[in-house]
């Protein structure tokens, strides 16, 4: 083992058991563990950032650029300098030029792809699943494609059911108004389902990946354990 | 009766030699002597007929009236008073009719005849006007009693002593022409009050100054002036002052008089109908339990734990982590699943044994340190068929670790030089990264001035983009960006096990060509070793282990910590 494995070993170990030590509370160990993640987090992204964002696409064509280069780049220039600007109270209203600019150019590209990106396409999905081509594009049991189409709107419907609040707006309430349809009772009972499973799955993931994070650390301890004692 | 000075100030009587008033001590100079007021048997009368002392204002009013209805008493004469309504609305009538000498005869007929004969003008007529006659009388009646009591409650308000409390003033009898101070001592403040800013009350003209109407009206009756018995009631009081603006009418000297209140009346409002659902009361309910629950006080929550929660939680800690290790180094055998791949992983394998020899692909690092083992083991048996003599990578990176995650696994599986890579840099926004770079690599125009920076990103088209990722969203703003802009370009995912259930729709929509999903997954497709075998292991019981401790959790009463009651909304 080389000393540079060593020390960078034995900084894994002592890292890995102060955030260990949580078992027992918050205690010192950890804290200092948690205060080193955000320091060493922070500077690395601010080294990274100046090399590779500030130093390549703002320092280096203003100051090697051509005159067209430069005007170009003038534009996230004064941009960055309204935002830096806008942090003094007097000139905070400067501020909202560059955050609206980001606000909105966010927005539309975020819209654009949720819509051609993810709506369209699903919606597309679940009607394609009614198809007949689909049901025989691949050998096997053309009920069963039937059944998983039937499945997968009734669970779309049903998920879709379960965020709609909207209520019929008349003029006299009576008894019963507030009550949403039975269609809609029924179909909200089911995307319940559907939500739920979905969540229940996604925890089951997350315990998964931690579980596995945990088994990494525990082999890389006792790995470096039984190489430092002279295993190999 | 004696002689008494009026004070023009006050209206309190003083002694006809007083130079001064004794209330007020305003002059009295050029002020003419005139009777005492005093009715016959007044002190006895108005004893009776009030509780309070015959000096107060409501006796010195009641007096007042008394008099009054004596001197119509006595010019009247005493049958006006005694006689019927209809004897005296017949007796008006006669004088109307002695003013009007051009009135037909049979109308001066039916009015004598009224006036001798009592059934003349029918009995249901009588009926209607003896109704009305009762009503009249009810009405003034309750008029006086209103006026009574909203002088009883200024009389209160100056001379703030408990009810019933009396006063040795009070309990004897009052010298005639000398009341005490204190039953003046109210008008004498309302004027105060109202009075101009540093003027001097005694040396201002009453006729000129406003808010004296009471006094005025006082001194209006004295002089035979008819009082009228229409009090209107008192408007709401304003929300703000601490006043209250009672109009009174006084007969001709009509004025506004602004009387401080102690005690504010209660608006009346009439009552509206309000008709809600259940469901907006169960809202309303609802919001005003939310409310309640904020304002009310709760001690702050510690984290601070029993040494019995600290200790469970150690020893199962400890637990987990001893059975884990004996699992991860325990050399028996373990045998991984294989063959048991979704069509989702047999897809990825089979996108990857279809790249071209000099394939161009596009890396995405879209994970953390700490799913670092997971995705490693997840993209070994992908990358194990990427590397080769002749392939080519883009790597661009959406996390700030990404570059450094990717070399180490190249480094780790000994990859290094076997795959040329172009590091395209990190770019802090996924679905930035992904519009800018799917736009350049399809744009047909480029500008010559742009910076360097559009310049570097490849124009080229990709074989396959590979993304890695640990998280759900930020993977899904690759798949949005990319499979919109460069729909030909297959998409594989190489995702977390959190990560991978979000992310099959994409797959079953066709937008993403194949995709493994967390160890599970990889480890069906990785190749058998003995650090595979024991993580596998290790893996199986920890689950199992993870099974029992929820269920133990979810199997054990939950017990509030105390003092968090009521928290939240129920």
């Amino acid at each position: 083992m080389s000393m540079q494995e060593l020390i960078w070993g034995v900084v894994g170990l002592l890292l890995t058991v102060m955030v260990l030590s949580y078992l027992i509370g918050d205690n010192l160990f950890f804290r200092i563990a948690g205060y080193i993640l955000v320091g060493v987090t922070a500077g690395f992204l601010t080294v990274l950032v100046t090399r590779q964002i500030l130093w390549p696409y703002l320092i280096q064509p203003v100051a090697y650029g051509s005159w067209l280069e430069r005007l170009w780049v003038l534009i996230p220039l004064v941009l960055a300098l309204l935002l830096v600007i806008g942090q003094f109270k007097r000139f905070e209203g400067a501020g909202r030029v560059p955050l609206a600019f980001l606000a909105g150019l966010t927005a539309a590209i975020a819209v654009g792809g949720s819509v051609f990106g993810t709506l369209i396409p699903q919606m597309r999905a679940v009607v394609d699943g009614f198809a007949p081509s689909s049901w025989y594009a691949t050998p096997g049991r053309p009920w069963m494609r039937i059944m998983e189409a039937v499945f997968m709107l009734v669970g779309v419907l049903g998920t879709l059911s379960y965020f709609h609040f909207g209520r019929r707006r008349r003029q006299e309430h009576t008894p019963g108004d507030e009550e949403r349809p039975l269609f809609l009772e029924v179909l909200k009972k089911v995307g319940e389902i559907f939500i739920g499973v979905t969540l229940g799955t996604v925890f089951a993931g997350i315990f998964l990946s931690a579980l596995l994070a945990m088994i990494d650390r525990i082999e890389f301890i006792g790995d470096f354990i039984f190489r430092l004692l002279g295993g190999n | 009766m004696m002689s008494v000075l009026i004070c023009p100030e006050c209206a309190a009587e003083n002694p006809p030699e007083a130079e001064k008033c004794w209330v007020c001590q305003a002059s009295l100079a050029g002020v003419t002597p005139s009777e005492e007021i005093s009715t016959p048997g007044s002190d006895s009368d108005v004893g009776e007929v009030l509780p309070q002392a015959d000096d107060d204002l409501t006796g010195l009013l009641h007096s007042l009236k008394q008099e009054d209805d004596l001197s119509d008493f006595q010019v009247g004469g005493a049958e006006d008073l005694l006689s019927s309504p209809e004897e005296t609305e017949g007796s008006e009538e006669q004088e109307d009719a002695e003013e009007e000498p051009e009135l037909p005869e049979w109308l001066s007929r039916i009015r004598q005849r009224a006036q001798t004969e009592a059934d003349s003008v029918g009995e249901v007529t009588q009926k209607i006007r003896t109704a009305y006659e009762i009503l009249d009388e009810d009405k003034k009646e309750d008029q006086r009693r209103q006026f009574e009591g909203l002088i009883d409650k200024i009389h209160q308000e100056d001379s703030p002593q408990p009810p019933g409390e009396v006063t040795p003033d009070e309990g004897q009898p009052k010298e005639s022409g000398a009341p005490a101070p204190s039953d003046e001592d109210w008008l004498t403040k309302i004027r105060k009050k109202h009075a101009p800013l540093g003027g001097d009350l005694s040396q201002d003209d009453p006729s000129q100054r406003e808010g004296d109407s009471l006094l005025q009206w006082l001194v209006a009756l004295e002089d035979g002036v008819e009082e009228t018995d229409e009090v209107p009631e008192p408007s709401p009081p304003h929300p703000v002052e601490d006043t209250q603006e009672v109009q009174l009418s006084v007969g001709p000297l009509d004025a506004t008089q602004e009387i401080t209140l102690g005690e504010r009346p209660l608006p009346r409002r009439k009552d509206r109908e309000l008709t809600i659902s259940r469901e907006e009361q169960n809202r309303a309910d609802q919001l005003s339990a939310t409310i309640l629950d904020e304002k009310a006080p709760r001690p702050v929550r510690g984290f601070e734990q029993t040494a019995l929660q600290r200790g469970l939680r150690l020893v199962l800690g400890l637990v987990l982590i001893a059975i884990l290790s004996l699992a991860a180094f325990y050399r028996g055998p373990a045998n991984p699943p294989t063959g048991l791949q979704g069509p989702h992983t047999q897809a990825a394998l089979d996108w990857v044994e279809s790249l071209p020899e000099d394939a161009s692909l596009l890396i995405v690092m879209d994970y953390q340190s700490g799913f670092s083992a997971e995705l490693a083991q997840a993209a070994q048996p992908m990358f194990e068929q990427i590397v080769g003599e002749g392939r080519r990578a883009a790597l661009i990176s959406s996390t700030p670790v990404g570059a450094p995650l990717f070399y180490r696994l190249l480094d780790e599986n000994g990859w290094t030089g076997a795959l040329s890579i172009r590091d395209l840099g990190y770019f802090p926004a996924e679905s930035f990264g992904a519009f800018g770079l799917a736009y350049h690599s399809l744009s047909g125009w480029q500008i010559r001035t742009q910076p360097a920076f559009n310049k570097a990103l490849p124009a080229e088209s990709f074989d396959g983009i590979l993304i890695l990722g640990d998280d759900y969203s930020g993977v899904m703003a690759w798949i949005e960006q990319l499979s919109t802009l460069m729909p030909d370009t297959p998409i594989v995912l190489l995702v977390s096990a959190q990560a991978g259930p979000l992310l099959l729709p994409y797959w079953e929509s066709g937008q993403v060509e194949g995709m493994i999903s967390g160890f599970s997954e990889a480890a069906i497709l990785a190749q058998d070793g003995p650090q595979l075998a024991n993580r596998w292991r290790a893996f199986q019981v920890g689950i199992v282990m993870m099974i029992l401790m929820l269920s133990i959790g979810m199997s054990l009463p939950s017990r509030e910590p105390e003092g968090i009651e009521g928290q939240g909304v129920r």
